[in-house]
């Protein structure tokens, strides 16, 4: 039973008037929630970058776009200045009637003075209140909630003031660094073995976090102090430079739990399982339901996960509850053995440990995972017979929106004990990101008896409306590597992972020098499914590259030519040639190793620097900086000669050799592409 | 068995000779180098709905290496009829021998009657040698036949394999090639090569697709042979079944009057950079933005950048747009480009899509290299090829239209419809250069003033002060000529512009004209006299 969406309610979206500020595919999910709800007036921010940065880049949702959603133009998504931004979006409200705001999931959706901003202009923001995100959003401030309702955090110290306090926030750089290295001294003496993570409270996605070490150099702390700094964005005098040091586990495994709540009531809707990443950015994507866990036979889960999931719900709730959540949240936990309790209990089942990390006051990517599993019912108050089904989380925030405390609180209806979500990136089988390839078509998601693919992709797979015929498009790199998510459910954790093997297998995307994640996936899938398969943990993703990696060389899977034969001929099941492999080479431990096989160096004379893949070649650490090199001067083996960014990566360009620079061949800011000749060098042999 | 069934099995056995006579081993081998055999190529292209014409030809019964069939398509909802020929490279290589050129000939005539465009699977290794000079009539006869139906119904030509001899010219008498990667065609491979002229080069420098789409032999290219059959029905879908219709106009859900919020923009921005006037751009940005959903193809996108072809829909219309594209060497015309556009406009001519000409050139490209290579015979057939078109046609200036480009690219004059320009116009007979030309007397009058006053007993601050007037003077005359000359002001004066057009409502505007100007358009064959020049 669907919702009476015109009917005058509590549950009606009529009142709203949205315009989204957001991109990526949650852009197209709102919008589609809008159209089917009603709303009258929608808009959308649509950034030059995604119109007229690159051609053939424009924005794929301007394929789809209901005919009553406008479209304004913005220089960015990211503002160099939030509140010049936050007037922009006011001007557009007025002059085109919009009442609230959708942010997605991008940084302005968890930004305090940008939510305060809007809040003070009258305007609704759809998503946590302000008041929200600065208790649970600053990492400090939620720690010590957490800590006051019994939930176990990670030790740790925070520097750079108190988050109670805006004000205080206005600390100079220059005693916080003092502070800093006080706090790390302390804590790697507490706690001997472990290294260190550092977080600027305002970071998020992977972004302004550092690993530093017990052996470091004063100098290498301060850089890494400086770089999550920068990342943030938080280098000019008055932006809160707020930081959390604390242990940094190696192999655990990142759950998270997600909340609802409209400031009167509180749910948690299960699980998450996000261990499996690379570069700090997810992949892979679990639901943990208990109905899931208490499954027998469903490796690399066990009995003690389904006990760690029901903890970690209870705590979450009374995060959430004491916090007076208004709107969707996620409360972020990392979940490791506890090898001494193990040890001590002397018994087969496994101790866990589990600590509450962060909140994430939005909506996170990785929402639909939880949306195929749980469905949320309301019994209308004036109608009890009557029940409403919600299937979608952006859903829920908007009726939440609209009606706040008055909407009844829902319970949750399970739909599927599993399901899994991959995402779909433009990165070579090293997971590397690749742009400056251009896509000509998609072949449509698998709807069998079996599998029920949801493809969330932003409209890029649709084809031309009028001629339905597939429509170019360019991966520019002006924003992350996502291209799409790929989603499915089912009865149990072999069922989801077989069907999205099955997806992903049938999934054909043709074009131009394109380079996609899709079969690193698969192989991480198919050793998934392999009966030598390991727990998922953050290490995890490392191991299963590393057995791609293994197969490759093997030969089996000729990746460049791997889809192409498989559409025309099939011939070979390349996967069950992989499920049946033994693993076993003890040299692909390294992650150089593992890149050097499934990423080769591009084969260059000994006296020439190439480009390792497109993007922004930068000559500097930073604009204020000096450049890395010089043409004359000799450099290390080891040593970084340049940074090349794609797609807000910044990955060093290093020399394999020790190395006297000839000729430069690149200027600072240039746009590179793949095996372009950079450096002309001399390899220089010390005496 | 009785007698009847016995017939009818052998009647069996001969409808299914041209698949089964072919030894296994032979399509495993074509397989194992990433190709198709001929009648996967058919199967994948039409979905398995196709009739096969002279099945059993030749002597051995089985279709002499070389396939006939009509299929159908699927394109723009419909199905379309198209004719295909394909050889048959498991069998004798796909060489033509002494018959099966009156087959290829005969089902290309029978296609040119019925009004179906031709499709060709193209991997032959040419003529077949044991066959003597039989083969090289088979081929004269298909040539002959291919001529014939040229600019009757339009021809897609996919090469796969190696292609070599006839086999490569047959195909480029067609209207459009598409090449997949690791294929090759050429008057002969590497090995003759080597043999007669001690050149050693490699198939895929020597015919590969790099090579072929960057001189135009090559229309498209695509990643493999799925990829090139998957692109069939995307440029089916710009053209018509033959030359007495238009091509399918479609309802857009785009809708006329969107804003052209990319072509103000692009223009904002190039216009505001600190080289002004002079700061290139890709004029494609304007294209796409005046295309219904951006949507539009591009012909041979690998060659002649600064010459823009492609294929787009208006309001559901298809059209033909012919920019000049100043990102890349300043949009001047070259030989290379004025050979692609003019190949391209006789193919609108000829099969009735209207033509949007986008200018934004300072001219033909001059200088000694680009008139011993025949620019004045490259730019002469481009300026026919605009005189002769029939169909609906707009000029929209862009930005520069001076001198000899202004004068050949579809003005009033050479038989425009309709004449527009944007506002960041500027129609003369050349750029600032002009000033020697105008200024004259100005000119020697600065002159002069120098000279006076850095007579030679003057000081070092005076000549100094001299030598800074005069560039101030000259920097005025600059100036001048631009307000005077640099606009479209005298153009609309003299009606050769019928009007400006705000960036923003351009896509409307197009888009009003091409309704007013199809209208009374009726699509047909050509007709009238043939010129000299081609």
């Amino acid at each position: 039973m669907s919702i009476i969406p015109d009917a005058d309610n509590v549950l009606s979206l009529k009142p709203l008037k949205p315009l989204i500020i957001g991109r990526g595919p949650v852009r197209l999910e709102a919008l589609e929630v809008f159209a089917q709800y009603h709303v009258e007036t929608m808009g959308i921010l649509l950034s030059r970058k995604d119109s007229i940065y690159m051609l053939d880049a424009q924005a794929p949702e301007l394929r789809c776009l209901p005919k009553n959603c406008g479209v304004h133009y913005v220089d960015d998504y990211l503002p160099q200045n939030v509140q010049d931004y936050v007037n922009t979006i006011y001007g557009i409200c007025q002059s085109a009637g919009y009442n609230s705001i959708f942010a997605g999931y991008g940084f302005l959706a968890e930004d305090y003075q940008f939510v305060y901003a809007l809040e003070q202009l009258g305007l609704k923001f759809i998503g946590p209140s302000a008041a929200i995100v600065r208790q649970a959003g600053a990492k400090d401030a939620a720690k010590n909630l957490a800590l006051a309702h019994n939930c176990q955090v990670v030790p740790g110290i925070t520097i750079g003031g108190q988050a109670q306090d805006p004000t205080a926030f206005e600390t100079n750089a220059e005693i916080i660094i003092a502070d800093y290295l006080t706090a790390v001294k302390t804590l790697f003496a507490a706690h001997p073995g472990y290294d260190l993570r550092i977080k600027a409270i305002f970071g998020g996605g992977g972004k302004g976090q550092r690993i530093i070490h017990a052996d470091d150099q004063d100098t290498q702390l301060q850089q890494a102090l400086r770089a999550v700094w920068q990342e943030v964005g938080v280098n000019s005098p008055g932006a809160n430079k707020t930081c959390v040091i604390e242990l940094n586990l190696p192999s655990v495994r990142h759950w998270e739990i997600q909340l609802v709540g409209n400031g009167d009531w509180c749910l948690a809707l299960g699980g998450r399982d996000c261990s499996l990443q690379y570069n700090e950015q997810k992949l892979v994507e679990f639901s943990l339901t208990q109905a899931g866990l208490s499954q027998p036979g469903n490796e690399p889960y066990n009995a003690a996960d389904a006990q760690t999931l029901a903890l970690l719900e209870a705590e979450a709730l009374a995060f959430g509850s004491a916090l007076k959540l208004d709107s969707v949240s996620t409360y972020e936990a990392i979940v490791a053995i506890d090898e001494a309790a193990s040890m001590a209990d002397n018994q087969q089942t496994q101790q866990q440990q589990h600590f509450f990390m962060e909140m994430n006051t939005r909506l996170q990517v990785e929402h639909r995972v939880t949306e195929l599993v749980f469905d949320l019912v309301f019994t209308l108050p004036d109608n009890p017979t009557e029940e409403v089904v919600v299937t979608s989380l952006v859903h829920l925030m908007c009726l939440i929106a609209v009606a706040g405390t008055k909407l009844p609180k829902p319970r949750r209806r399970a739909k599927a004990p599993w399901s899994l979500e991959v995402r779909l990136n433009a990165t070579n089988a090293a997971l590397k990101p690749a742009v400056g390839g251009i896509i000509h078509r998609w072949s449509p998601p698998v709807t069998t008896h079996l599998i029920n693919e949801l493809r969330d992709d932003q409209g890029l797979s649709r084809y031309n409306p009028d001629t339905g015929l597939p429509l170019r498009y360019a991966i520019s790199g002006a924003y992350d590597a996502n291209l799409a998510l790929l989603c499915v459910s089912g009865v149990s954790f072999q069922a989801v992972v077989t069907q999205m093997i099955s997806v992903l297998n049938t999934l054909v995307i043709e074009g131009e020098n394109l380079e996609l994640n899709q079969l690193p996936l698969l192989g991480i899938l198919s050793c998934l499914s392999h009966k030598a398969r390991k727990p998922l943990s953050t290490q995890s993703v490392f191991h299963y590259l590393s057995w791609i990696a293994q197969f490759e060389q093997a030969g089996f899977m000729a990746h460049k030519h791997f889809l192409a034969s498989s559409r025309t001929h099939s011939q070979t099941n390349t996967l069950e040639q992989l499920q049946e492999f033994q693993f076993h080479d003890p040299n692909l431990k390294s992650l150089a190793a593992i890149n050097d096989v499934l990423d080769p160096p591009l084969s260059s004379a000994e006296y020439e620097v190439l480009a390792p893949s497109g993007g922004c070649f930068f000559a500097k650490p930073h604009p204020q900086a000096l450049p890395f090199i010089v043409a004359g001067a000799t450099y290390d083996a080891g040593s970084t000669l340049g940074i090349v960014e794609v797609m807000k990566m910044f990955n060093p360009i290093l020399t394999r050799q020790d190395v006297i620079i000839e000729t430069i061949h690149v200027n600072d800011g240039d746009m590179i592409h793949k095996g372009q000749l950079l450096f002309t060098v001399k390899p220089y042999r010390r005496a | 068995m009785d007698l009847y069934q016995q017939l009818l099995q052998e009647a069996q056995s001969l409808r299914d000779r041209p698949q089964t006579s072919v030894a296994s081993k032979a399509i495993e081998r074509q397989h194992s180098k990433n190709r198709m055999t001929v009648w996967e190529r058919i199967h994948q292209l039409t979905q398995g709905r196709y009739k096969v014409f002279r099945r059993n030809f030749g002597a051995g019964l089985d279709g002499a290496a070389i396939v006939t069939v009509i299929g159908e398509i699927k394109v723009l909802g419909r199905a379309r009829q198209v004719a295909i020929y394909g050889h048959d490279f498991t069998q004798q290589a796909g060489a033509m021998d002494a018959t099966n050129g009156r087959k290829l000939a005969e089902f290309l005539f029978q296609a040119g009657k019925l009004g179906l465009p031709v499709i060709g699977m193209n991997d032959s290794a040419g003529a077949y040698v044991p066959a003597g000079v039989g083969g090289l009539e088979s081929y004269a006869q298909a040539f002959t036949a291919l001529r014939k139906i040229s600019g009757v119904v339009p021809s897609i030509m996919c090469m796969f394999g190696f292609n070599a001899g006839g086999g490569a010219y047959l195909p480029r008498q067609g209207s459009f090639i598409i090449q997949p990667q690791a294929t090759f065609f050429g008057l002969t491979g590497p090995g003759v090569v080597q043999k007669v002229l001690g050149e050693t080069v490699a198939a895929e420098d020597l015919g590969g697709p790099k090579v072929h789409s960057a001189s135009g032999v090559t229309d498209f290219t695509a990643t493999d042979e799925q990829a090139a059959l998957d692109f069939i029905p995307h440029l089916l879908a710009y053209i018509p079944d033959h030359s007495g219709v238009a091509p399918q106009r479609l309802v857009s859900l785009d809708p006329d009057n969107r804003p052209s919020i990319m072509t103000e923009e692009i223009l904002r921005d190039t216009i505001n950079a600190p080289a002004g006037f002079h700061t290139p751009f890709d004029i494609r940005f304007i294209v796409q933005d005046l295309a219904d959903f951006g949507d539009y193809l591009e012909f041979q996108p690998s060659r002649a950048g600064n010459m823009i072809c492609a294929f787009a829909r208006m309001s559901g219309l298809v059209v033909g747009f012919c920019a000049n594209n100043s990102g890349i060497s300043s949009g001047q015309i070259d030989i290379q480009a004025a050979n692609k556009a003019t190949r391209f406009l006789r193919f609108c001519n000829i099969y009735n899509i209207p033509v949007i000409f986008l200018e934004d050139t300072t001219g033909f490209l001059p200088g000694q290299a680009q008139e011993e290579q025949g620019i004045v015979q490259a730019g002469r057939a481009l300026l026919d090829a605009i005189v002769d078109l029939r169909v609906p046609r707009i000029l929209v200036v862009v930005r520069n239209a001076f001198g000899g480009a202004y004068a050949s690219f579809n003005n009033y004059a050479t038989g425009a419809d309709v004449v527009l320009a944007l506002p960041t116009a500027r129609i003369a007979v050349m750029g600032t250069a002009g000033v020697t030309f105008v200024y004259k007397k100005e000119l020697a009058a600065i002159q002069a003033d120098y000279a006076q006053s850095c007579a030679s007993d003057a000081s070092h601050a005076l000549k100094e002060q001299a030598e800074h007037d005069r560039l101030l003077a000259l920097k005025a005359l600059d100036q001048r000529y631009t307000d005077t000359f640099l606009n479209a002001e005298a153009a609309l004066a003299l009606g050769a512009v019928s009007e400006i057009i705000l960036p923003l409502t351009l896509r409307c505007e197009l888009i009003a004209h091409l309704n007013i100007l199809w209208s009374g358009y009726t699509p047909s064959a050509m007709g009238g006299p043939q010129r000299e020049f081609f």
